[in-house]
């Protein structure tokens, strides 16, 4: 059975291509070290256009008028330039009427573009530019720690790693009363409430790594000026022993959050990397099949945000409280020692 | 003359956005039958191969065929050219892809803007953009939004025909401007559907910018739509764009030789092509349609045929997460579950199935409220086909006309619910009709792919219609009265072939199951009391029914139109609860003694 999987893993190598939605400049060069807020490659669109009426103004018919543009389409043009020019008995000029591109020349007029839309592809991770496809995108790569989310508030950002205290005698507050985190990434294992994500924003962290967000706050989140990401889910859910242990022992390094999620078509789930260079890695296993020995995330049931190990794929299907008849998953859980079913299309591989 | 090409051996995919099915079809003592069938999950998103999922499912139809149709460890880049040469024909319905942004270019907002809109409503595709005959006002405005939208399609029409040339003329200006500007990576598949005696001009001044397909007029007279032929058209351009975006599937457009289409308006032609043929049989009777809706995971779909009128609405099912708190959707799914839950409980479920859509209800609140969701959503699709097709219905907030029989269910909280009483009940809930119908599954999700096999063996879905492929879920009677709760309606004899005769009254918000053998057939003898419709010519009017008992037998319906439900939460909760235990729905739940 094909599944879902989300990477997290200690030590692996990250690849990530990243592509312009059409054609534009790429910014930076091979071999070149980018960090993730950085602009790699951008496109622009023309936009507040005008039309100058070039046939008009030099007496000509619409369809003689091209003979007389001495400007390429799509050259940057300041208010003045001379854009069209008949040497009759008098010589007529047509020049520019404000800064701007002269984006088309038809049947006489000229079009031109005062503004223009510029979509930005930000890098979004620490890491080296290991190819470009020339006008459309780059290929990232580095080595080091890699946890893929369920969700992110679809923000670019970096900053040294903090995990908060996750024992359940520190409140969140306690924390960032105590601990100056400004500038930091911040990582909570549980989920954070309105007054608290209202108190990481004064104290300046630029970015968020959360295990679970109620989804009432979704609206919120989206609004917040730093990338925001969710590992586990939605609700309430207990804090993921191995993400947040893993978490722990990269704390001091440098971590990029790329929250912009994966549409669900294509795109890479929102992630957190943490290079590690010239760490020694192992490559990363392929995830397509469910398999015995697997880590997966539980999503369903009272046991939902949890992680365990798959132990059996029973052949016959399970009967649930659902009354659904359906191929399970007998897991068992790392937190609580004990052995569960759950629908296999209910579980995650992380790993 | 042309030989029409024997096939025996077809496999049909049918690739959703979660679940991929492969159906082997093959010619059994002249007639083409369904032999097997394998599911696996869809494989879409980040390192994933479109073919992987369908290897998945052929490994899956191999274990219980007598085929083999790859080698024993396959490789899904290259396994699909294998499957090519083991079978004769490969067709694809496909669905997974996503919305592709449309742009609306007309005149009026009744007229062709409205017909503009029914059509990119009936297929995969995003009304990113309509502009009409005030936005001409401001040329530059409009391009300027032309350009920031900067669609897939552009799909110009309006002007009956003969008619508002001169603004017909100033789009094809505008649009020919449009692709003078952006770069040929942002050229829009241009479709003209409007006033005929202008195609000339269209195809001179747009054909050399654009590919351009000119089509016949959307609305060729005010009021009638014809958007049939342009659907075919500009769902190709849609298959197109998924081909440009998702991992694997040219090569799989390949294998299937362009035998390839959306299941939008695959389920669109074949509810077509029942209603052509039960008009063919119907002779003199009153007219009845069919109607089919598949409640997908990312999409829902739902389509009516009566006579000529014909429609079909999709809408999306996936939205962002910050969109369940802009919207009612959360409490409005709340007040049709059937379990004691909280509106965060809801918020929870809902955000995290758009999360995971393939994710299945494991426990019986999570069931509640998936089934909810589902009711939710067929309202919803009532009132969008009444709409975009105001034929269909008059009064959508009170349920759909009793025209359409039968009424085909597909997707899998309809066709896999846990008890037939639960689908049954989804569908009396969300469609609340009216009068006297038939209800099918279509538990294989086979409708649209044979609206596609037709095209390559025009028998094999005359052959699959007859054979047992589809579940006759039972018949439904649904009662209008404006008498009060309590008052008698309707007084019945049972007559079936494996059970005695009996009578029995129905009384006003009954919800009534006959139980009586599958396959039975059944003769039930009406009499409605004065103000009583059941469906038979109006109030008061009685007679023989004839019915051949399905999974659920006969269900009676006698709670009204449209159905209330008490304010109180404990209150409405016990009577969902109740009304899942008329109909047996929570007999699997029941027994395991958790509700």
């Amino acid at each position: 059975m094909t599944i879902n999987a989300l990477i997290v893993a200690g030590m692996v190598p990250i690849k990530r291509e990243r592509q312009l939605p059409f054609h534009g400049e790429i910014l930076v060069e091979l071999g070149e070290n980018v960090h993730p807020e950085d602009i790699i490659a951008e496109a622009s669109i023309p936009s507040q256009l005008q039309v100058l009426d070039v046939a008009k103004a030099l007496g000509l018919e619409p369809s003689a008028a091209d003979n007389y543009l001495v400007r390429d389409v799509n050259e940057p043009l300041e208010q003045g330039d001379v854009i069209a020019q008949y040497d009759g008995v008098v010589t007529r000029l047509v020049r520019m009427p404000v800064n701007g591109w002269l984006v088309a020349f038809d049947q006489g007029r000229a079009y031109i573009s005062t503004d223009a839309v510029t979509t930005r592809l930000q890098a979004g991770m620490i890491g080296k530019v290991e190819a470009i496809t020339p006008g459309l995108g780059v290929v990232i790569s580095t080595v080091g720690s890699l946890l893929q989310g369920a969700w992110g508030n679809g923000l670019v950002g970096s900053g040294l790693l903090q995990v908060l205290p996750t024992h359940p005698d520190t409140t969140q507050e306690d924390a960032v009363d105590d601990t100056s985190i400004r500038g930091h990434i911040i990582a909570v294992g549980g989920s954070c409430q309105r007054e608290q994500l209202v108190e990481f924003t004064l104290q300046g962290v630029t970015g968020l790594i959360l295990g679970s967000l109620s989804p009432e706050l979704v609206p919120f989140v989206k609004d917040l000026p730093f990338p925001v990401i969710v590992l586990q889910g939605f609700g309430e859910l207990p804090i993921d022993s191995i993400r947040f242990q893993l978490l722990e022992s990269r704390s001091g390094s440098i971590a990029c959050i790329n929250a912009c999620g994966g549409d669900g078509f294509s795109g890479t789930p929102p992630e957190v990397v943490i290079p590690q260079p010239g760490g020694e890695y192992e490559e990363q296993p392929d995830f397509q099949k469910l398999a015995v020995g697997q880590l997966v995330q539980v999503n369903s049931g009272q046991h939902r945000g949890k992680s365990g190990i798959v132990k059996e794929l029973p052949e016959a299907s399970v009967n649930f409280e659902s009354g659904l008849e359906v191929p399970s998953a007998t897991i068992h859980l790392v937190s609580d020692d004990q052995l569960i079913n759950i629908p296999r299309r209910n579980l995650f591989v992380i790993g | 003359m042309a030989v029409e090409q024997v096939h025996s051996s077809i496999l049909g995919l049918d690739i959703g956005s979660i679940t991929t099915s492969v159906s082997l079809f093959g010619v059994f003592n002249g007639k083409f039958q369904l032999q097997n069938i394998g599911t696996d999950l869809t494989s879409l998103g980040a390192g994933q191969v479109l073919s992987a999922g369908v290897i998945g499912a052929i490994q899956d139809l191999q274990k219980q065929a007598d085929r083999v149709l790859l080698s024993p460890n396959p490789q899904r880049h290259v396994e699909v050219d294998q499957v090519r040469q083991s079978v004769d024909q490969i067709s694809l319905a496909a669905s997974f892809g996503p919305d592709i942004d449309a742009v609306l270019l007309g005149l009026t907002s009744h007229g062709s803007l409205f017909a503009g809109e029914s059509l990119i409503r009936s297929l995969p595709m995003r009304l990113a953009g309509s502009f009409g005959l005030a936005d001409l006002q401001d040329n530059f405005g409009v391009l300027d939004q032309l350009i920031h939208l900067h669609p897939k399609i552009m799909i110009l029409t309006g002007g009956e025909n003969m008619g508002a040339e001169a603004s017909i003329q100033q789009w094809v200006e505008m649009v020919r401007l449009y692709c003078a500007l952006v770069s040929s990576s942002l050229k829009p598949r241009l479709f003209y559907a409007g006033n005929p005696s202008l195609q000339n001009l269209v195809q001179r001044h747009l054909e050399p910018v654009g590919g351009l397909q000119i089509l016949p007029n959307l609305q060729p007279a005010f009021g009638e739509l014809d958007i049939v032929p342009a659907q075919a058209a500009v769902e190709q351009s849609i298959i197109q764009a998924w081909q440009g975006m998702i991992p694997g599937f040219s090569d799989l457009v390949n294998a299937a030789g362009k035998s390839v289409r959306t299941k939008a308006f695959l389920q669109d032609r074949m509810i077509r092509y029942l209603s052509k043929a039960k008009q063919a049989q119907g002779g003199d009777r009153p007219q009845r349609g069919v109607l089919a809706v598949d409640l997908g995971a990312r999409r829902s779909v739902i389509s009516a045929a009566i006579s000529s009128q014909t429609g079909t609405v999709v809408q999306p099912t996936s939205m962002e997460v910050s969109d369940l708190t802009q919207t009612s959707t959360v409490s409005l799914v709340r007040q049709w579950t059937a379990a004691s839950v909280s509106l965060s409980d809801v918020h929870q479920y809902l955000a995290t199935q758009i999360l995971m859509p393939a994710r299945i209800p494991e426990t019986f609140n999570d069931l509640a409220i998936s089934q909810a969701e589902a009711r939710v959503r067929l309202q919803g699709l009532v009132k969008e086909l009444s709409f975009h097709h105001p034929w269909f219905s008059q009064h959508a907030s009170s349920g759909i006309p009793g025209l359409f029989e039968p009424i085909i269910l597909s997707g899998r909280v309809l066709t896999h619910a846990p008890s037939p009483g639960q689908a049954m009940l989804m569908m009396l809930d969300g469609f609340q009709p009216r009068g006297i119908s038939t209800i099918v599954l279509d538990r294989h999700h086979l409708l649209p792919l044979l609206g596609l096999l037709g095209e390559v063996a025009p028998l094999l879905p005359v052959h699959l219609l007859a054979s047992d492929v589809f579940t006759n879920l039972g018949s439904v009677i649904c009662l209008d009265s404006p008498a009060p709760n309590g008052n008698l309606l309707l007084s019945l004899k049972v007559q079936a072939e494996s059970i005695k005769p009996y009578s029995f009254e129905i009384f006003k918000g009954d919800l009534i199951r006959l139980v009586i053998p599958v396959g039975d057939s059944v003769i039930l003898e009406c009499s409605p009391e004065e103000n009583t419709d059941i469906g038979l010519g109006g109030p008061g009017i009685g007679g023989q029914i004839k019915v051949t008992s399905g999974l659920m037998g006969v269900v009676i319906d006698a709670r009204g139109r449209p159905i209330d439900l008490p304010e109180d939460d404990a209150m409405r909760v016990d009577k969902l609860q109740g009304w899942l235990r008329d109909l047996g729905g929570l007999d699997v739940i029941d027994s395991r003694g958790d509700v």
